[in-house]
């Protein structure tokens, strides 16, 4: 009896664990059949010298498509005196994964390649957020560029991608990537990850940063435990704390874990010097105080005077966020103060959440239905929760606010792990988070040149009708005489950017690419001629056009093609045979020929028969 | 009558005559070549010169031959010493030399011919065969190759064997009309083929550029020659055994006009199969490029295996084949043949020493082989003594015009028993002939030496320069040396007077 009861109470117990696994620890920690070849460095956590460490040899070993960039030295030590290094004398370091790094200017953004930005580690005491971000970093470049490779050693190629699914059924989740697909991304797309956001905090395992003093109201020095990074973000930053609901929005209490750091007390705007005639004809500059910090990150002209935002009372006191700041402002090609970084993630430790904005209302972004599409789809691979930031707890001045608010980046916070994991994973499991967590990178570094297009318009999916060009290849074989006429139809013409269809093609496998802008026909019809060719030629063609701003994309029987994307289609091609007289008048001549050569011999042969049978006739009468 | 005499020969009938000597030209030369060098030389522009040139080359050349073969009533050495007189017995040698030495390989080729008539009957071809494996495989076995050289041989020792018209006769008059059936049944298949169409455009439309290339003159000049057999000593041969009232005019023409009338049809089948079967025209055109053997085992085998019903038409192809081939064969042995007659050997023997020696001489064109199934030794011997035939046909130009070539033309062709009168153009032709001739080695020699810039002057290359001369060379002189010793040998004294052969025991 008791016996059965405890077997009993063993299954329970056992039952209730399963229960809690999650979904990275279903896999096979022992017999990982997919070992990326990185895998030895995150066998246990970094430390900030030996992420360093990594930084170098990454650069050195992929210097065209990765480099390293210390974002505290952007700092002005003598804007407001806040240090270019961080309090306990760390930098903020970032990695900028793209192609052509080692060609460029720092901090150039590519107008053509979407920028995605990553952080880890706001929270020192986060460990698991950055040794993800780190994970994705080496993904990235060690996966670069290399032929297609059997990884997980089965005999097939590339045969399971990393999007969370075991596309090969065999057991194994995201195995065997397809490295050309990662190659595409790095070309295309410009991924900026900064891994320990906090790095003073990463070495004292606290939460918030290593800054000992704060100015108080008189100036005086304050002691302070630190600031809270996320909390230290001008967009509604010193909301107040709400005593009734008890939570903690950010706080001015510089020992509390929320500690949104210190007032600004500058004039941003410099619009608090006034011009007082204080004396007929004798004038004097004077200070008024209203006229600082007047302005806060808000959304909205709190001081009518033409400008949003521009004098916040508070936000970007630390060299931490004012180092993100500065990235996000640098990324801006064309100089419009519009940052060109269009995703982002922030990486945070626990709770298996995907939070997106707002965290200080509960009113829903305007791109809400799109937050929140995204989240799902990114959920998928890891199961996390998918909520808005409010509905965890309330929050203001945090990263994602400000990226959104006042950049209308597209940011999630990620809340990596379980209870049992904690701040930090088992370092057996940091593998598995990291691998669980990849598909969700991949997502949004892919999707994020269409993420821009549905923030812009209010679209609440990825589904946003771009244009599609559809081209139906005729199947004659032209010959040398005729040119080839290429007909394409474009539907969803509204999103085509006018004029930007071309054709490429080219001569033999082995020729360069002509290109050539395909003409309207009407309203959405464009043609474009290739030139007679001579005959034994093979020609390849294929078409490109701008959505605005982003590229066609293929479906079915359409090309597309900046460089080839990972399971694109091939070009169209056509063989341009001899032809031997099509016209009338070429079989009119034929005709003609066949009846004067047949007319002579066989009538000339039928008629020495004729004579011949005569011939015989008389001769045997004779 | 003398004692001794052995069985008059002669022809049963004109008919017999008619297709013996259609027989003797319609060969692989009509079925593989002809189309080869038609689309080769832009098509309807290549006919023109090609008709142009049965007039003025073979159709003289045949009249002249049979002509002097009825009046002198000897094989070639023999119609030589009587009409050219003693001195230029070599001529008539080198006649028969140049006939037998492509008889050596000739075989071979008619062994080709009949491997893949059985290939075709046995169910060996399906769609997808590797036929250029299946070709070299075949090629490098020479237990392969000599077996059907043998039954190349030992068709034509039998029909020879039976003589005239038993043998020869008869077997063409079966066998000619049957090959023009089975070639018209092929065309009128290729012709129902989708596609076909760009075959006969690519096949007579007039491309008036290769008009202006000396190369299609003289393509065109030497596919008419080869083709009828003109020159080859076929037609003294075979007018040795014509009936006293026998044409020799007509028939040449008959002879000539029914040579191009097959070449038309087979020219249609395989060139309306290629480019109907061919995917694109570019294909099609790579295809008829390819080499005699190429084309036709290769690449037409290869084609057929695309069609339902192709493999039929592949036998009926290579059956048809066969019957040119063996009706040539013939033709040959017996050029041979009656040139030892003449000089006293019995049938039995001349034509045991003629097929032996054919069958070894012709081994070094079975055997030898190269990499990648290439037959060196036959392309050599092709190379060299195909264009022997012209020379051939200048020497019977240089009998004529000693004899005088309107007197020749007066007296001896138009005769009463002659269905054509031949006028005075004739005369104006056969002066045409050293220019053509002429013309015709010029462009054979330096060929020779362009297409091979670095081994023209190597008798080792196999199809330079230098071989031609040395082989040439070596053959004139040893003939003409032996010209008295030729001499010597008695001919069978013949009675041309009513009409009657009579051969008679040497002394």
């Amino acid at each position: 009896m008791i016996r059965r009861g405890l077997a009993i109470l063993v299954i329970l117990i056992a039952l209730a664990n399963t229960a809690d696994a999650t979904a990275y620890e279903s896999r096979d920690v022992d017999n990982k059949q997919n070992e990326n070849g990185f895998d030895e460095y995150f066998q246990e956590y970094f430390t900030y010298n030996s992420m360093m460490e990594a930084f170098g040899h990454l650069e050195a070993n992929h210097p065209e498509i990765v480099k390293v960039y210390d974002l505290t030295a952007t700092i002005d030590e003598n804007r407001k005196g806040i240090p270019s290094e961080t309090w306990d004398g760390h930098k903020v370091w970032a990695v900028k994964v793209s192609d052509g790094v080692d060609r460029e200017p720092d901090y150039y953004s590519d107008p053509s390649e979407p920028v995605i930005l990553l952080m880890g580690a706001h929270h020192g005491n986060e460990w698991t957020s950055f040794e993800v971000s780190l994970y994705y970093l080496f993904y990235l470049a060690e996966n670069y560029g290399k032929p297609p490779t059997d990884n997980d050693n089965d005999g097939q190629v590339n045969e399971d991608t990393v999007d969370g699914v075991d596309n090969d059924g065999d057991g194994e989740v995201d195995e065997d990537e397809i490295e050309g697909r990662v190659t595409w991304l790095v070309d295309n797309r410009e991924i900026w990850i900064v891994p320990m956001q906090n790095p003073d905090g990463v070495v004292a395992d606290t939460r918030k940063n290593g800054r000992d003093t704060v100015p108080g109201l008189y100036g005086e020095n304050v002691p302070t435990s630190g600031v809270n990074t996320n909390r230290n973000y001008p967009y509604m930053w010193g909301s107040p704390y709400d005593p009734q609901t008890g939570q903690t929005m950010d706080t001015p209490n510089p020992q509390a874990s929320e500690y949104r750091g210190p007032k600004d007390g500058y004039d941003d705007d410099g619009d608090s010097w006034i011009r007082e005639e204080y004396r007929p004809g004798i004038f004097r500059w004077i200070n008024d105080p209203n006229n600082v910090d007047e302005d806060p990150v808000n959304g909205r002209d709190d001081d009518n005077d033409g400008n949003i935002d521009e004098d916040p009372d508070g936000g970007l006191s630390e060299p931490e966020t004012l180092a993100i700041s500065n990235l996000v402002e640098l990324l801006d090609w064309n100089n419009d103060d519009k940052t060109d970084v269009i995703t982002a993630i922030s990486y945070h430790c626990f709770g298996e959440m995907i939070l997106y904005p707002w965290g200080f209302d509960s009113e829903p972004t305007p791109n809400d239905g799109l937050f929140q599409y995204l989240g799902n789809e990114m959920s998928e691979s890891n199961g996390y929760e998918v909520i808005q930031g409010v509905d965890l707890y309330p929050t203001s001045g945090d990263l994602d606010d400000w990226l959104y608010g006042s950049h209308n980046i597209m940011v999630y916070t990620f809340e990596l792990g379980n209870d049992d994991d904690g701040y930090k994973v088992e370092e057996a499991n940091i593998i598995n988070i990291s691998m669980m967590i990849l598909p969700s990178q991949l997502y949004l570094t892919e999707m994020a040149p269409m993420i821009e297009v549905a923030r812009e318009r209010y679209i609440d999916s990825l589904d946003i009708s771009l244009p599609m060009i559809n081209h139906t290849q005729k199947k004659r074989i032209t010959n040398s005489d005729f040119t080839y006429t290429v007909d394409v139809e474009v539907s969803n013409i509204e999103n085509l950017e006018k004029g930007s269809i071309y054709l490429y093609y080219k001569v033999g496998e082995s020729a360069e690419w002509k290109k050539m802008p395909m003409k309207e026909r009407d309203s959405n019809h464009y043609r474009a001629t290739i030139p007679r060719q001579s005959g034994g030629n093979h020609v390849y063609y294929y078409f490109e056009a701008k959505a605005n701003y982003i590229e066609a994309v293929s479906q079915d029987g359409i090309i597309y093609v900046f460089s080839p994307k990972y399971g694109q289609h091939d070009p169209y091609s056509y063989f341009v045979d001899i032809s031997l007289g099509d016209t009338f008048g070429a079989i009119a001549a034929m005709v003609m020929m066949m009846a004067f050569i047949f007319g002579i011999i066989y009538t000339g042969l039928g008629k020495s028969l004729k004579m011949a049978i005569d011939a015989e006739k008389r001769k045997s009468r004779a | 009558m003398v004692e001794g005499k052995q069985a008059k020969e002669q022809w049963g009938s004109r008919w017999g005559l008619i297709f013996a000597a259609m027989g003797a030209a319609i060969g692989t030369g009509n079925i593989w070549r002809f189309p080869r060098e038609t689309a080769v030389n832009g098509g309807g522009a290549f006919m023109i010169p090609w008709l142009l040139f049965l007039f003025s080359w073979s159709i003289p050349l045949l009249i002249a031959e049979f002509t002097i073969g009825k009046n002198t009533r000897f094989g070639t050495i023999g119609a030589f010493k009587k009409f050219a007189g003693k001195k230029y017995a070599w001529m008539g040698a080198w006649m028969m030399l140049v006939n037998i030495i492509i008889m050596f390989y000739y075989a071979v080729v008619m062994g080709w011919v009949l491997k893949y008539f059985t290939v075709a009957f046995s169910g060996e071809l399906k769609a997808g065969v590797d036929t250029e494996a299946m070709w070299e495989g075949f090629i490098t076995s020479p237990g392969q190759v000599v077996f059907f050289q043998l039954m190349a041989i030992g068709i034509s020792t039998f029909v020879v064997y039976k003589g005239i018209a038993k043998g020869i006769e008869r077997t063409n008059k079966i066998l000619i009309p049957s090959m023009f059936v089975l070639l018209i049944i092929a065309a009128l298949w290729a012709l129902s083929l989708p596609g076909a169409l760009n075959g006969l455009k690519y096949m007579f439309i007039v491309r008036p550029e290769h008009l202006g290339r000396a190369e299609t003159w003289v393509s065109a000049l030497s596919q008419s020659a080869f083709s009828t057999s003109a020159g080859f000593g076929m037609a003294i041969t075979y007018a040795v055994y014509m009936r006293r009232k026998e044409d020799t005019t007509l028939n040449a023409v008959i002879a000539g006009l029914g040579n191009n009338a097959a070449s038309l049809i087979a020219g249609i089948a395989v060139i309306c199969t290629v480019f109907a079967l061919s995917s694109t025209n570019v294909e099609a055109i790579g295809v008829m490029k390819s080499g005699n053997e190429g084309l036709a085992f290769i690449h037409l085998t290869r084609l057929f295996t695309m069609m339902p019903g192709g493999l039929v038409i592949a036998g009926v192809f290579f059956l048809a084949m066969a019957f040119a081939a063996i009706t040539s064969m013939i033709s040959g042995f017996e050029i041979t043949v009656r040139n030892f007659m003449d000089h006293g050997w019995s049938r039995n023997k001349s034509l045991t020493v003629t097929s032996s020696c054919i069958f070894i001489f012709g081994l070094p064109s079975a055997l030898i082989v190269l990499e990648g199934g290439i037959p060196a030794a036959f392309k050599n011997q092709d190379h060299v003594w195909s264009f022997g035939l012209i020379v051939s046909g200048m020497f019977v130009f240089f009998a004529v015009l000693k004899y005088g070539i309107d007197h020749f033309r007066e007296t001896l062709v138009n005769t009463e028993w002659n269905d054509l009168y031949i006028g005075k153009w004739w005369v104006y032709i056969m002066y045409l002939f050293p220019l053509q001739f002429g013309f015709l080695m010029l462009w054979f020699f330096s060929q020779s030496i362009s297409l091979h810039p670095d081994s023209w002057w190597n008798p080792l290359e196999p199809e330079g320069f230098a071989t031609i001369v040395l082989q040439w060379g070596v053959a004139l002189a040893i003939l003409i040396r032996l010209n008295d010793w030729i001499n010597e040998k008695p001919l069978a004294e013949s009675d041309s007077r009513d009409g009657e052969i009579v051969e008679v025991e040497p002394e």
